[in-house]
């Protein structure tokens, strides 16, 4: 097993790495910007190298810098968290020629399915379904008119080398189309430093179900079931469960036989995800492999009882599956829910700022991974999620009802979330019938603002003056910590004590 | 004490008056709140409302303050002799003649030159932010007055990126 680990990412993610490798008796490095200093990742690592400047390209893509840290401070591995490097196969084939293990998939693997049009190929001619689409990806915006006509609109507009959602547009005609390609070219090259992309057919009212796998450096791999992940904003996921409310056994089954079909066929290896299209017909068709852990794995964590963290770990230490597919088994219900830095009243624009106060939720079945705490500066530089509350429970409706709860008892003030929005979802009828689809929010959440009333009102107006009655205690912590004078300063003249202390 | 807050553009005037050990009367307009406080923390305060137990969590940042209530955030602003305390720009807050962004970003493109004619929500400006971009977008109908800022260039919130003349 490594003795030494570098998580080559910030936030929560790299928090939640950070916890597992204590766990494991493994010792942690952290890299950091120079705006990062005060990052909670910072503090939650054994070491902490500060590897360059807060725009990405100079520190959390900076893929020398974080490998001379790697030797420098004699980290064996790497994980890569979710975003920034994880997907860049040029980082994993460096890390394999520098002998440092990366935790994740092989890079020619990740190379094909990172390359959405060369893995539709390899799939295709495998026999698994498809949405129609472009063959080959362009950066030539006249190709991608034409192959639209084909393909008939409403098109979906993708980065090549893309994921989150940057990129994305939807394009119901020429002109939409014009206009979409123009930005989302630049997006993804800044996003992914590669304009190219692609056109596929867009689907209206599909659920989006994925299954995590998990495939050891010897060819055996497992499936851990399902999550749907259809509440997306910004063509971005925002809410997550498992098991899915559309599954039956039957289709799970030959879902997650397709999943491992591909897993095999890419030759891929650590955990993963294959993502589907599920139309209203029952009808599912393969969409990506995403080769990284992916943000909602929590969920199938607290389904399956497994730790996917400690799985990608002991995977990339070369340990064989000590998991067989029939041994494993869905527990319960859970769902999640991505907290993050935005503004739902306005087009979820995001929010930076100073988190002036936060109270984490929780209580039984509920898990928070957290990369804030009371005083964080969000910056502008970076993914603005903050969190995801995860719950876990028996079945779904405890499940929501417990989610919507713990939403109800988080507050975070000084900047604005999403906590009201996903509360609210939570709490939809729509959303408790298990009617939940990828154009949920467009449909169900139109021109959404917070539902208050006179009488919360008037009592946050009462304990807004009470508040400002007390001046004293009424500032923030840290200014009233500061506010304190400290024993050293009524002391009078002191100095540090100099040369041997014993 | 008395003391004025703006929510939403809306001005509140509340009279809050001590009546015994954390017993508290709250005055606003023409409603009588009283309430029993206690505080918990530097942020947190249980307070019974007519029976009702609440936790009220609030916290200030240059004079606005943020109190979570029963699930909700409700940002409030202190104001000052009916002076407001609001230092963005577009529409949001009124000054329709101003462009600007609600976040720190990089100014990707300006879709417009000087001397064009817009038209309400009309796209003017590309601006990244945290990876994303976003259109911002005109607060009126006219014509662009200036430009202040050009691609590549960062811009905080609150600066005006372009100013318009309005139509009349």
């Amino acid at each position: 097993m490594f003795k030494k680990i570098l998580i080559a990412n910030r936030g929560e993610i790299a928090v939640r790495v950070m916890k597992a490798c204590r766990e494991l008796g493994i010792k942690s490095v952290a890299v950091y910007s120079t705006i990062d200093r005060n990052a909670l990742h910072v503090q939650s690592a054994d070491e902490a190298v500060c590897i360059g400047g807060a725009p990405p390209s100079e520190s959390y893509l900076n893929i020398d810098s974080i490998i001379a840290t790697a030797k420098k401070t004699g980290a064996e591995a790497i994980h890569p968290g979710y975003g920034f490097l994880a997907e860049n196969y040029l980082f994993a084939e460096r890390c394999e020629k520098e002998g440092i293990i990366f935790i994740g998939p092989n890079s020619k693997a990740m190379k094909l399915v990172g390359d959405k049009v060369a893995s539709r190929a390899v799939t295709e001619k495998a026999g698994i379904p498809l949405i129609p689409g472009m063959k080959e990806k362009s950066v030539d915006p006249k190709k991608c008119l034409s192959e639209a006509e084909k393909i008939g609109y409403p098109v979906l507009l993708k980065a090549s080398a893309g994921g989150g959602g940057k990129g994305m547009r939807v394009a119901r005609n020429k002109e939409e189309l014009k206009e979409a390609i123009e930005s989302g070219m630049r997006e993804a090259k800044t996003a992914f430093g590669d304009p190219s992309v692609y056109l596929e057919k867009y689907m209206e009212k599909p659920r989006h179900v994925e299954f995590q796998i998990l495939a050891d450096n010897h060819g055996n791999a497992v499936h851990l079931f399902e999550r749907e992940c259809s509440i997306q904003r910004r063509h971005q996921k925002i809410i997550e469960e498992s098991p899915s409310p559309a599954l039956d056994n039957n289709l799970r089954k030959r879902m997650g036989e397709t999943a491992l079909k591909i897993v095999e066929i890419s030759k891929y290896n650590n955990a993963g995800t294959v993502e589907f299209l599920l139309d209203e017909n029952k009808n599912f068709y393969f969409l990506e492999v995403n080769a990284r852990l992916q943000v909602e794995h929590p969920v199938t964590e607290l389904v399956c009882g497994i730790d996917l963290v400690h799985a990608q770990i002991r995977i990339a230490a070369g340990e064989r599956l000590w998991l067989k597919q029939e041994q494993l088994s869905q527990r319960g219900h859970a769902i999640e829910c991505r907290i993050y830095a935005e503004d739902p009243e306005n087009n979820f624009l995001p929010s930076a700022g100073k988190i002036l106060f936060m109270k984490e939720p929780s209580g039984p079945g509920i898990r928070h991974d957290c990369g804030v705490y009371s005083g964080s500066e969000v910056s502008v530089y970076y993914d603005p999620i903050l969190s995801k509350l995860i719950a876990h429970a028996p079945t779904r409706e405890i499940c929501y009802k417990r989610i919507a709860a713990a939403l109800s008892n988080f507050p975070i003030l000084g900047i604005k979330t999403d906590i009201e929005f996903l509360k609210d979802v939570v709490n939809h009828q729509e959303f408790m019938a298990g009617n939940t689809f990828t154009n949920f929010i467009e449909k169900n959440m139109p021109g959404w603002s917070p539902r208050t009333n006179i009488d919360q009102l008037n009592r946050a107006i009462a304990a807004a003056a009470l508040f400002s009655s007390t001046p004293k205690a009424g500032t923030s912590f840290s200014e009233s910590v500061s506010m304190m004078p400290s024993p050293w300063e009524t002391l009078g003249a002191w100095e540090i004590a100099h040369g041997n202390l014993k | 004490m008395d003391f004025e807050f703006l929510h939403n553009g809306v001005s509140y005037s509340i009279k809050l008056e001590k009546t015994d050990s954390d017993g508290y009367k709250a005055v606003i307009g023409d409603r009588e709140i009283p309430f029993n406080s206690s505080r918990i923390s530097l942020n947190s305060f249980s307070i019974i409302f007519d029976g009702e137990s609440h936790v009220v969590y609030v916290a200030e940042s240059d004079g606005a303050l943020f109190v979570h209530i029963d699930g909700h955030v409700i940002r409030l602003d202190k104001s000052n002799g009916g002076r407001n305390n609001f230092s963005g720009g577009g529409d949001v807050f009124g000054v329709r003649d101003e462009v600007s962004t609600p976040m720190p970003g990089k100014i990707v493109k300006i879709l417009v030159n000087e001397g064009d004619r817009v038209t309400i929500k009309q796209a003017l400006v590309i601006v990244e932010s945290m990876k994303m971009e976003n259109k911002i977008v005109s607060p009126t109908d006219g014509e662009v007055k200036s430009i202040h800022f050009s691609d590549g260039d960062l811009v905080q919130p609150g600066q005006p990126i372009i100013k318009l003349i309005p139509a009349q």
